[in-house]
């Protein structure tokens, strides 16, 4: 049990830092699409479910990764605050496109303090939350978040 | 050239494993300064991509003046990209005339293919960096080149 999957064995201090912090947005995000899903109906609301359940999917891998690297995991908050009350479809998607971009370098970070598969992995959860924000109709940046 | 720099690297770790008074006179960290340079070189082949994008762009805009006003915004951003790579360089590409198909569609859909296929190829170079900062950097370069490849394909 030594190499716990995407960690390959010693997790520094600085990897596990990022992995809370990226946790902490995954759980934010999982929250937040929870109100968007509400106010989407249609292609809208399947893609905001499709999102949701990325979002829980990475949550869980981290929780895992971190478990495995015997870190404290920190439990999500009983609620988040989304800024503007989100009561209509274009709050909706405003709120998806700031919760995706503010993950892009939050998985650049734990890419920056990982090596092998589990950079890439990270890299690649980065594109899917940048490609996400486009796709509710954010403009793409040169360095996301 | 990505997978011989990686071998190097590699053989020179184990090397440096396998011969502790190689290891040992470290001071000057022969591995570190290797490590370096293999980051140089990452630096260099990013650059010289991204100065292949611009020029894809470019032209494009040549032969389609239309499509300038709402992709000039993404072929700038490929600018930033070059000069986080290397700094004070001319933002002037002198990467080689793409051609560029006939129609404005397909011209699209080959900007469309020239961006996934560099934010696949910025994963594999966010793998084999070395400095931290420069691996965060390419991690965001390459969520920013899958951005113009899904912006892209939202019609043209």
């Amino acid at each position: 049990m030594t190499d716990q999957g995407t960690l390959g064995g010693a997790t520094s201090s600085q990897e596990i830092s990022a992995l809370n912090a990226t946790l902490g947005d995954e759980y934010a995000a999982t929250y937040a699409y929870g109100l968007i899903g509400a106010q989407l109906t249609g292609n809208q609301q399947k893609r905001a479910l499709a999102a949701l359940n990325s979002h829980r999917s990475h949550r869980d891998v981290l929780r895992a990764d971190l478990a495995a690297a015997q870190a404290t995991v920190v439990p999500p908050a009983a609620v988040y605050d989304t800024g503007v009350p989100i009561n209509s479809a274009a709050t909706a998607v405003s709120l998806a496109i700031e919760v995706e971009r503010r993950l892009i370098p939050r998985w650049a970070e734990v890419a920056s303090t990982r090596s092998g598969p589990g950079r890439i992995d990270a890299a690649k959860n980065g594109q899917e939350c940048a490609v996400r924000a486009v796709t509710w109709g954010g403009q793409p940046q040169a360095f996301p978040g | 050239m990505i997978v011989t720099r990686y071998l190097s690297r590699r053989i020179l770790l184990g090397a440096a494993v396998a011969s502790p008074v190689l290891f040992m006179a470290g001071c000057s960290s022969p591995e570190a300064d290797a490590l370096a340079s293999a980051d140089d070189q990452l630096r260099e082949d990013v650059a010289a991509q991204e100065a292949r994008l611009i020029a894809a762009y470019d032209a494009t805009f040549v032969k389609f003046p239309g499509l300038t006003d709402r992709l000039k915004p993404f072929r700038d951003q490929h600018v930033e990209h070059k000069q986080a790579m290397v700094p004070g360089e001319s933002a002037t590409p002198t990467a080689p005339k793409p051609t560029i198909p006939d129609s404005r569609s397909a011209a699209v859909k080959a900007l469309r293919k020239a961006e996934r296929s560099a934010a696949s190829d910025r994963v594999a170079s966010c793998a084999n960096a070395n400095a931290t900062e420069l691996v965060r950097s390419l991690a965001l370069i390459a969520a920013s080149e899958s951005q113009h490849g899904a912006a892209l394909a939202g019609g043209s």
